[in-house]
């Protein structure tokens, strides 16, 4: 320790103060700048990144349900369900409803399988109102890229084997992948994911013909769609 | 202290002499886990370039009223805005490329490569020096990415360019080089492990270069 007299102490604590005084003025100066530029530029992007996620909802339903088909502005007309068991999570789900000149088209219902090899798999299933497929898209998933990921529509066809399919056609045990005794095709290398997304899908028919009527009939309660990669 | 470099050695450190990757070793976080093929090794490089070119313009301009010894949280907080930023206005203008690029975006932020460059370069540079110092290392990187990816596409599964379009569009579909077909793919090249070997190559092949 250097001899230092009190003053000499007093002088070097009083500009320590000081200087951590003015650094943190700075430091806070600079999270305010820095925050406040996000929250402008949030407030500016806001309504044009909801439009976009609305715009690319529509795109992802076109793929499955050509667009003549309907005719009311289905990302307007939708309504929030939860059910663990048969839609794989905790988390309210989405259910968009197709309406041809006021009667019943279809629905796209977003589901959950819980049991993919990494994690859970977010898939939207569109379904006519007479229970039959029309078309399945995966949104998230995190499984093996060259094996699993080929439920993916641009990967492979392997999700277009649903499509037409409904629960009257097919038995409940036919709804399982060949090595299981089932209908559905696997894939080579993957048993785990193609085993979920097929138990996913069965059961989102299940849920769907339980609450048919209802689904179709709920004042629609979410107008915008939730930011579907703030999930992830 | 200010380099006395001029601007096209600059460059040729990023790309080369003083690589991210291969030299520096840094942002191997993010490297290691994306490049399973050559176009995300692309989306990666050209968001990190993008947000380096950004930071260190930043960095270099406001450099004279950062106290030294808080310069780091700083650095930290102008990054992690920069990013911010960038990503919503991608995905406000530009959402198909934010649907393909978005996910390497908060990746960025692990990127330890942007906030070396601040501290090592733009601190101390002016702004153009420093602006040619984020474009060089950012494409080395890039190169990096590409190549690695490449690589680990080609081992594993037997393409090149495997899902240009994401990134092109439709047109690029024909870019795709098949080598080999293969049911079973070649997963050690595809997961990570694949990138350590690759990467370790490359640096032993640069070495082997340079000396």
């Amino acid at each position: 320790m250097p001899n230092l007299n009190s003053n000499e102490r007093k002088l070097n604590s009083l500009s320590m103060k000081r200087s951590i005084f003015r650094n943190g003025m700075i430091l806070g100066l600079f999270a305010m700048v820095s925050t406040g530029l996000i929250v402008m530029t949030h407030l500016l992007t806001k309504d044009k990144i909801a439009k976009e996620i609305e715009l690319s909802l529509v795109r992802q339903l076109t793929q499955m349900v050509p667009s003549e088909h309907y005719d009311n502005e289905v990302y307007l007309d939708c309504i929030t369900v939860n059910d663990l068991n048969l839609l794989g999570s905790k988390e309210d789900q989405k259910v968009y409803r197709m309406r041809n000149e006021g009667n019943d088209f279809a629905l796209m219902i977003t589901t959950v399988a819980p049991d993919g090899y990494s994690g859970k798999i977010d898939i939207a299933v569109a379904v006519s109102s007479h229970g039959k497929i029309l078309g399945a898209n995966i949104l998230t998933h995190q499984e093996t890229p060259g094996l699993g990921d080929k439920i993916e529509r641009n990967k492979s066809d392997w999700l277009t084997q649903f499509n037409g399919l409904s629960l009257k056609q097919l038995d409940k045990d036919k709804w399982q992948v060949k090595k299981d005794g089932g209908q559905f095709d696997g894939l080579t290398g993957a048993t785990i994911t193609p085993r979920a997304v097929v138990k996913a899908i069965y059961n989102t028919l299940l849920y769907i013909e339980s609450h048919q009527q209802n689904l179709f009939n709920q004042v629609s309660n979410c107008s915008l769609p939730k930011d579907s990669n703030s999930g992830n | 202290m200010e380099t006395s470099l001029n601007n096209s050695t600059i460059f040729k450190n990023g790309l080369w002499d003083n690589n991210t990757a291969l030299v520096q070793l840094l942002g191997l976080c993010p490297l290691l886990a994306v490049t399973g093929s050559m176009i995300n090794g692309l989306g990666l490089g050209i968001a990190t370039t993008f947000v380096l070119v950004g930071s260190n313009i930043t960095v270099s301009l406001i450099r004279k009223h950062i106290p030294k010894e808080i310069r780091i949280p700083i650095f930290v907080m102008l990054i992690a805005s920069f990013v911010t930023n960038v990503q919503l206005l991608m995905n406000a203008f530009t959402y198909e490329l934010y649907l393909v690029l978005g996910i390497f975006i908060p990746l960025i932020v692990t990127n330890c490569a942007i906030i070396g460059r601040a501290e090592a370069f733009a601190s101390k540079n002016k702004l153009l020096p420093s602006f040619v110092d984020g474009l060089g290392q950012g494409i080395g990187f890039t190169l990096v990415l590409m190549l690695l990816g490449a690589f680990r596409e080609f081992v594993g599964q037997g393409t090149i360019l495997d899902g240009a379009h994401l990134l092109f569009g439709e047109w690029a579909k024909d870019l795709t080089m098949h080598f080999y077909l293969t049911e079973q793919k070649f997963l050690l090249a595809i997961l990570p492990p694949g990138a350590f070997i690759g990467l370790g190559l490359l640096i032993a092949f640069k070495n082997k270069i340079s000396n």
